[in-house]
C-alpha cells in the first residue's frame, strides 16, 4: 500500500540530488572557463594608445621572460614613444601597450582583393596600398611570395609593380599580379613583406583561391529565344502589312 | 471503290476546299505534336559524341582565325581562363529533330524525303558552326557572352525557321490551311 508513495518519494529525492550535483558542476565549469578566458588575455593585448590604423603586428605588447615590450612596425617602441604597463609577476605577465610621447611614424600594408585581370586572361591582379601612419614618409621596398596549395607546396611567381614605393602623406600604392594559367586548382597564400630605409617593416598575407571557372554554355538560352520571338513577331507583322497593302 | 464513295459523300456535305483545309489543319496539328515530342526527346538524351564533334569542329574553324581554343574535357573548350561548355542545344540536334516532322512530305516517296533530310542536316550543321564561331568572335571583341551567343543563336533559329517555312511541306500546309480564305 505504501510502496507507490515510497517509490515516488525516492524518485523525487533522486531527481533533486541529480539537479543539485549538475548545478554545482555547471558552476565549477563556468568558473574555470571564465578564469581561463581572463588568463588568455595576457598574451598579447593590443595597444590602447593613440595608434591609427594598427596592422595586426603593430603596437603589440610582447611578453618576455624579463618583462614586456611594446613592438610596433617591427621595432621595439617601448622607449621613448611607447610604454608597456606590466602587471602580475614573472610567468604570468599581464600587460597593456600604451603609447606615450611622440607617436612613432610607421606604415601599414593594406592588401585589396585579387581578381581576374579583365584585359589579360590567366592573370590575377590586385592593388596593394601602403598607409602612412603618424606622418610616415620614405622609400619602402615591397616583396611577395606565393605558396600553396597544401600538401603540394609550390611557389608560383608573383610580380609587384613597382617594388620600390615612395610613401608620402597620402600613402603609396603598388600592383600585385600572379600568373595562374598553369597553376593547379587550390588555395594559395600570398605573403607580402615591406621594409623601409629606416628599418620599419610590415608583413601581411592574402588568400589566393584558384577555383575552376564556371563554363560559359553555348547554345543561346533565354536571350536567343527572345531574339527569335522578336524576329518572328517582326516577320508576322511584315506579312500582315503586306497582305493589307495587297487588299487595298 | 470505298474511297471514292467516301469522297462523294464528303463532297455532297461540305465544299471540297473546306474539307481540304480542314485535313491540312489536322496534319499541321499532328506535325506540331510530333515536333514537341521530338524536341523533348532531343533534350532527354545526352548526345555526348555529337557535343564532342561540334566542339571539335568549332575548335578547328576558329583556329583559322588565330583563336587558340584548348580542349579540357569532351565537351569543354578553354580560351585562357574562360571555359566554354557545349551542351545539347549547341549541337542543333533539337532543331534538326524538330524539323523532321515538319519537313516530311506525305506526297513524296522515302528516297526524296531522305534526300531532303540529308540536305537539311548538312545545312543545319553549317549554320550551327557559323553561329557558334560568330558568337566566339563577338565575345573576343569584348561583347558579353550572353548577348553574343544569344544574338547569334536567335538569328540562326530564325534562319532555320524561314528555310522551313519556304521549302518544307509544313510551310505549304500552313499557308494553305491558315492563310488562304475558303
Amino acid at each position: 500500500m505504501y510502496a507507490p508513495a515510497l517509490a515516488e518519494y525516492l524518485g523525487k529525492q533522486l531527481l533533486q540530488g541529480t539537479l543539485t550535483v549538475f548545478k554545482r558542476y555547471l558552476t565549477i565549469v563556468a568558473t574555470c572557463l571564465a578564469s581561463s578566458l581572463v588568463l588568455a588575455q595576457c598574451i598579447p593585448i593590443p595597444n590602447t594608445g593613440t595608434l591609427l590604423n594598427p596592422s595586426p603586428n603593430a603596437g603589440r605588447c610582447q611578453v618576455e621572460a624579463d618583462g614586456s615590450f611594446c613592438y610596433l612596425a617591427g621595432k621595439d617602441q617601448s622607449i621613448p614613444t611607447g610604454k608597456c604597463e606590466t602587471q602580475g609577476r614573472p610567468g604570468n605577465w599581464n600587460c597593456t601597450c600604451n603609447m606615450a610621447g611622440q607617436p612613432a611614424p610607421y606604415f601599414v600594408l593594406n592588401p585589396g582583393f585579387l581578381a581576374n585581370d579583365m584585359h589579360t586572361p590567366g592573370i590575377m591582379s590586385g592593388g596593394i596600398g601602403l598607409l602612412a601612419v603618424n606622418g610616415f614618409s620614405g622609400n619602402v621596398t615591397v616583396s611577395c611570395l606565393v605558396s600553396g596549395p597544401i600538401p603540394a607546396e609550390v611557389h608560383p611567381s608573383c610580380t609587384l609593380t613597382p617594388t620600390a614605393v615612395t610613401v608620402g602623406s597620402i600613402g603609396g600604392f603598388t600592383n600585385l599580379s600572379v600568373p595562374i594559367a598553369n597553376l593547379p586548382l587550390g588555395n594559395y597564400t600570398v605573403q607580402l613583406s615591406a621594409s623601409s630605409d629606416d628599418g620599419t617593416t610590415d608583413l601581411t598575407s592574402m588568400p589566393l583561391v584558384i577555383s575552376p571557372p564556371k563554363p560559359k554554355e553555348s547554345g543561346g538560352g533565354i536571350a536567343a529565344f527572345l531574339i527569335f520571338v522578336i524576329l518572328i513577331a517582326a516577320w508576322l507583322l511584315e506579312r500582315k502589312w503586306r497582305m493589307l497593302a495587297s487588299t487595298r | 471503290m470505298a474511297n471514292a464513295g467516301i469522297h462523294q459523300i464528303a463532297s455532297q456535305t461540305v465544299p471540297v476546299n473546306a474539307s481540304k483545309h480542314r485535313t491540312e489543319r489536322e496534319i499541321v496539328y499532328c506535325r506540331v505534336i510530333v515536333l514537341i515530342g521530338s524536341v523533348i526527346l532531343a533534350h532527354a538524351l545526352s548526345w555526348e559524341w555529337l557535343r564532342y564533334y561540334t566542339s571539335e569542329l568549332v575548335r578547328h574553324v576558329v583556329l583559322v582565325r588565330n583563336l587558340q581554343l584548348v580542349r579540357i574535357s569532351p565537351d569543354t573548350l578553354a580560351w585562357g581562363t574562360e571555359h566554354f561548355c557545349y551542351v545539347t542545344s549547341c549541337t542543333f540536334i533539337d532543331v534538326f529533330l524538330g524539323c523532321l516532322p515538319l519537313m516530311w512530305d506525305l506526297h513524296a516517296g522515302v528516297p526524296r524525303n531522305a534526300a531532303c533530310i540529308s540536305a537539311t542536316a548538312i545545312g543545319l550543321l553549317c549554320l550551327n558552326i557559323t553561329r557558334l564561331t560568330a558568337a566566339l568572335a563577338l565575345y573576343r571583341f569584348g561583347i558579353a557572352w550572353w548577348f553574343a551567343d544569344g544574338v547569334c543563336g536567335g538569328i540562326a533559329y530564325f534562319a532555320a525557321w524561314m528555310a522551313l517555312w519556304r521549302a518544307s511541306a509544313f510551310g505549304r500546309e500552313v499557308r494553305g490551311a491558315f492563310f488562304v480564305k475558303v
